[in-house]
C-alpha cells in the first residue's frame, strides 16, 4: 500500500502552481496530487491558453507538457521566456516523450525542470516543485535525470 | 632402228632419211641408247612422282579431315566458351548481388549491373579505376582498410578469404549502403591477373525495416505510457484516500491492479529500451551510488509483487561498509528490477530470493539467488540473447518477453560490468550475478560521467 505523503511545503496555499496538460487525465491526477499539498492549481488545456495564462496570473512555478494542441510546449516556453513578466518563472517540463534532444533544447531556451510521467508519483512531483519555489533558480542536471 | 626423237632430229638436220650419213650409225646408235636410258629414268620419275602425288593427295585429304575434326571442335569449344561466358555474364547482371572483381594492382576490372546500381556508378566510370577510389569500407564509425576486406594473396588458395556482416559502405558519389561483404579468390588469379572477386549484399532494406520496427515499437511504447500514468496515478489516489476503509479483499484486488500496472510499466519500459540498444541510443552516465542503500530501495519497489506471491526477498546486507558503485542509477536499476522480477515470475509460491554483494579489488558483484525453477544447461548460452526464452516445461507458465536478460546484459556491459547466470538444473534455482567497477579513488567523489 501507498503510504501518505508527508508534507513538503508549509506555505502552499500561496503558492500558484500553472499546469499546462492536455490529457484531461493526467491533469486531474496532477491537479489531485498537488491540491493534496494545499497548492492553488491552475490548469490550461492548450498552448496559446497557457502562455495568456501565465502572464495573467503570474504563477510561481510552470508545470508544461512538450506535446500540446494549438500551440506546442517548445513554442510555450520560448515565448514564456522571450516576455518580460514570465522570464523568470521556473519551467518544469513535463512528458512521457523521453527524447533527450527535445529535452535538451528545451533546458537550452530556459527549462529548469524535467519530469517523466510515467515515471512521476506524487511524491517525486511535489519534492521536485518544492525544490523550486524554495530557489526559483535551481536548475536540474539533464545528465543525471531519468529523463528516458 | 634409233630412239625416235634422235630419228626426227637427224631427218631435220640432214633433210632425209636417205642422206644421213651411214658410217655415223655406230655414235648415233650410242647417242640413241642415251636417249632411251634416259627416257626410262624420265619414266621412273614419272611414275615416282605420280605415286608421290597420290600419296599426298591422299595425305591432304586426310589431313583435310583432320583440320575440319579440329576446326569443329575449336567451334564447339568456342562456343562452349562463349556460352560460359554468356552465362556468367547474365548471372552477374541479373542476380541482386553486387558482384566487384579486381585485378592484382586492386584496379576494378569486372563490375555487374547490381554493383552499378547498388555503388551508384556506371561501369565506365569505374572500370580499371583502384577500387579504393571507388569503395570505403567501415565497421560501425572505423574504416576497414582496403587490403583486409579485399587482400591481394599470392598462393593457390581457393575460395572465401573474407567475410563480414552489416558494414557501412560510402561509395565514391556519397551514397551510403549497408552490405554483407564476401571476398574470394580463385587459384589462378595469379596467372590471369585476377586479384579478389566481392561479393556485396545490399542489407540497406532489411535496416531500413529494422528501422521501421524500432520506430513502431517506440512509437507504440510512447502512447501506451499515457494511460499507463493515468492508470498509476489513480491508482494511487484510490489507495491513498480510500485505503484505509478497504477490507481485505478490496485492498488485495486494488493492490493486484497496481502490482499489474507497476507490471505493464516495467513492460513499456523494457520495449523502449530494446528500441534505444538496437538503435545505439542508450547513455550511460555513471555515479557514485551507495549500493546497499540503492538495493534496498529496489526491492521495495518490488516487494508488493513477491510478498502477493508469498515470496520472501531477502537482501543480506555486507557487514562493512562497501565502496561505492560507480553506475547510472537508472540503467541499473532497470537490471536490479528485471533480475528480482525474474526471479519472483519464476519462483513458486512461497519460494525465497536471496540478494547479496561480493566486493574484490576493482568490482562489486551482486548476487540475486532464487529458489526457482532453475535454468536448463542448455538453455544457459542462449539465456541473454534476444527474445530467448526457455521452452520446455517452463513454458506451461510463460512469462515476460525474452527481453529483460538481454537489456540487462546490455546495460551492465556498457558499465564495463559482466552479467553471468549459475544453475544447478531444473526446480534447484538459479543465480544471477553481475559486476559492476567500484568507485577507487575516493579523494574524486565525483568521477567523469562517460
Amino acid at each position: 500500500m501507498v503510504s501518505q505523503t508527508e508534507s513538503y511545503n508549509n506555505d502552499a496555499s500561496n503558492t500558484k502552481v500553472l499546469l499546462i496538460e492536455d490529457n484531461y487525465y493526467i491533469q486531474d491526477i496532477y491537479k489531485n496530487y498537488l491540491k493534496s499539498e494545499g497548492y492553488q492549481v491552475m490548469l490550461c488545456s492548450d498552448g496559446k491558453q497557457g502562455f495568456e495564462q501565465a502572464i495573467l496570473i503570474k504563477p510561481d512555478i510552470i508545470l508544461l507538457d512538450m506535446m500540446l494542441p494549438v500551440m506546442n510546449g517548445m513554442e510555450v516556453l520560448k515565448k514564456l521566456k522571450e516576455n518580460s513578466k514570465t522570464y523568470k518563472i521556473p519551467v518544469v517540463l513535463i512528458t512521457n516523450l523521453g527524447q533527450r534532444d527535445i529535452i535538451s533544447e528545451a533546458f537550452k531556451l530556459g527549462a529548469q525542470g524535467y519530469l517523466l510521467k510515467v515515471r512521476c508519483d506524487q511524491d517525486t512531483l511535489l519534492r521536485t516543485i518544492n525544490i523550486f519555489i524554495k530557489n526559483p533558480e535551481h536548475q536540474m542536471d539533464i545528465k543525471t535525470e531519468a529523463v528516458e | 632402228m634409233f630412239h625416235k626423237t634422235l630419228h626426227r632430229q637427224l631427218i631435220k638436220i640432214f633433210g632425209s632419211e636417205q642422206q644421213i650419213p651411214k658410217g655415223l650409225d655406230p655414235l648415233f646408235q650410242v647417242i640413241s641408247d642415251t636417249y632411251l636410258h634416259s627416257d626410262e629414268e624420265r619414266n621412273l620419275i614419272e611414275r615416282s612422282l605420280d605415286i608421290s602425288s597420290k600419296e599426298l593427295g591422299e595425305l591432304n585429304v586426310q589431313l583435310r579431315s583432320e583440320r575440319e575434326l579440329i576446326e569443329k571442335e575449336v567451334e564447339k569449344r568456342t562456343q562452349e566458351l562463349l556460352a560460359e561466358r554468356n552465362k556468367l555474364s547474365l548471372i552477374l547482371s541479373g542476380i541482386g548481388d553486387s558482384v566487384i572483381a579486381v585485378n592484382r594492382e586492386k584496379k576494378i576490372v569486372l563490375f555487374n549491373k547490381a554493383a552499378e546500381n547498388l555503388i551508384g556508378l556506371p561501369i565506365s566510370e569505374v572500370l580499371d579505376k583502384p577500387l579504393e577510389d571507388i569503395i570505403k569500407v567501415f565497421d560501425n564509425a572505423s574504416e576497414i582498410p582496403a587490403n583486409t576486406y579485399c587482400p591481394i594473396r599470392s598462393d593457390d588458395f581457393e575460395g572465401i578469404i573474407y567475410n563480414k556482416k552489416e558494414l557501412k559502405l560510402i561509395s565514391a558519389n556519397g551514397k551510403q549502403i549497408f552490405v554483407n561483404l564476401l571476398a574470394g579468390q580463385i587459384k589462378e588469379g595469379l596467372k590471369v591477373n585476377l586479384g579478389c572477386i566481392l561479393t556485396l549484399h545490399d542489407i540497406s532494406e532489411e535496416r531500413r525495416l529494422d528501422d521501421m520496427k524500432l520506430d513502431f515499437v517506440s512509437m507504440a511504447a510512447h502512447e501506451l505510457r499515457t494511460p499507463l500514468t493515468s492508470l498509476r496515478g489513480y491508482t494511487y489516489i484510490l489507495i491513498r484516500d480510500y485505503g484505509p476503509k478497504f477490507d481485505e479483499e478490496e485492498k488485495n484486488i486494488v493492490n493486484r491492479i497496481s502490482i499489474s500496472t507497476q507490471r505493464l510499466v516495467g513492460l513499456v519500459e523494457n520495449l523502449l529500451n530494446v528500441a534505444r540498444i538496437e538503435r545505439g541510443a542508450i547513455t550511460v552516465h555513471s555515479q557514485a551510488i551507495d549500493w546497499p542503500q540503492n538495493i534496498k530501495e529496489v526491492i521495495s519497489e518490488i516487494i508488493n509483487q513477491a510478498k502477493d506471491k508469498n515470496i520472501e526477498i531477502n537482501f543480506i546486507e555486507p557487514k562493512e561498509k562497501i565502496s561505492a558503485v560507480m553506475a547510472d542509477k537508472l540503467r541499473i536499476n532497470e537490471v536490479l528490477t528485471n533480475l528480482m522480477a525474474n526471479a519472483i515470475n519464476y519462483t513458486p509460491a512461497g519460494g525465497k530470493i536471496y540478494v547479496w554483494t561480493a566486493e574484490n579489488e576493482n568490482e562489486i558483484t551482486t548476487y540475486v539467488k532464487d529458489t526457482g525453477e532453475g535454468i536448463p544447461a542448455d538453455a544457459i548460452p542462449h539465456l541473454f540473447k534476444k527474445f530467448f526464452r526457455v521452452s520446455g516445461k517452463l513454458e506451461q507458465g510463460s512469462k515476460g518477453t525474452g527481453l529483460g536478460l538481454y537489456i540487462s546484459k546490455s546495460i551492465v556491459e556498457m558499465h564495463n560490468g559482466r552479467i553471468l547466470v549459475a544453475s544447478e538444473g531444473l526446480g534447484k534455482g538459479s543465480t544471477f550475478y553481475f559486476s559492476l567497477p567500484k568507485m577507487v579513488d575516493s579523494k574524486h567523489p565525483t568521477p567523469p560521467t562517460q
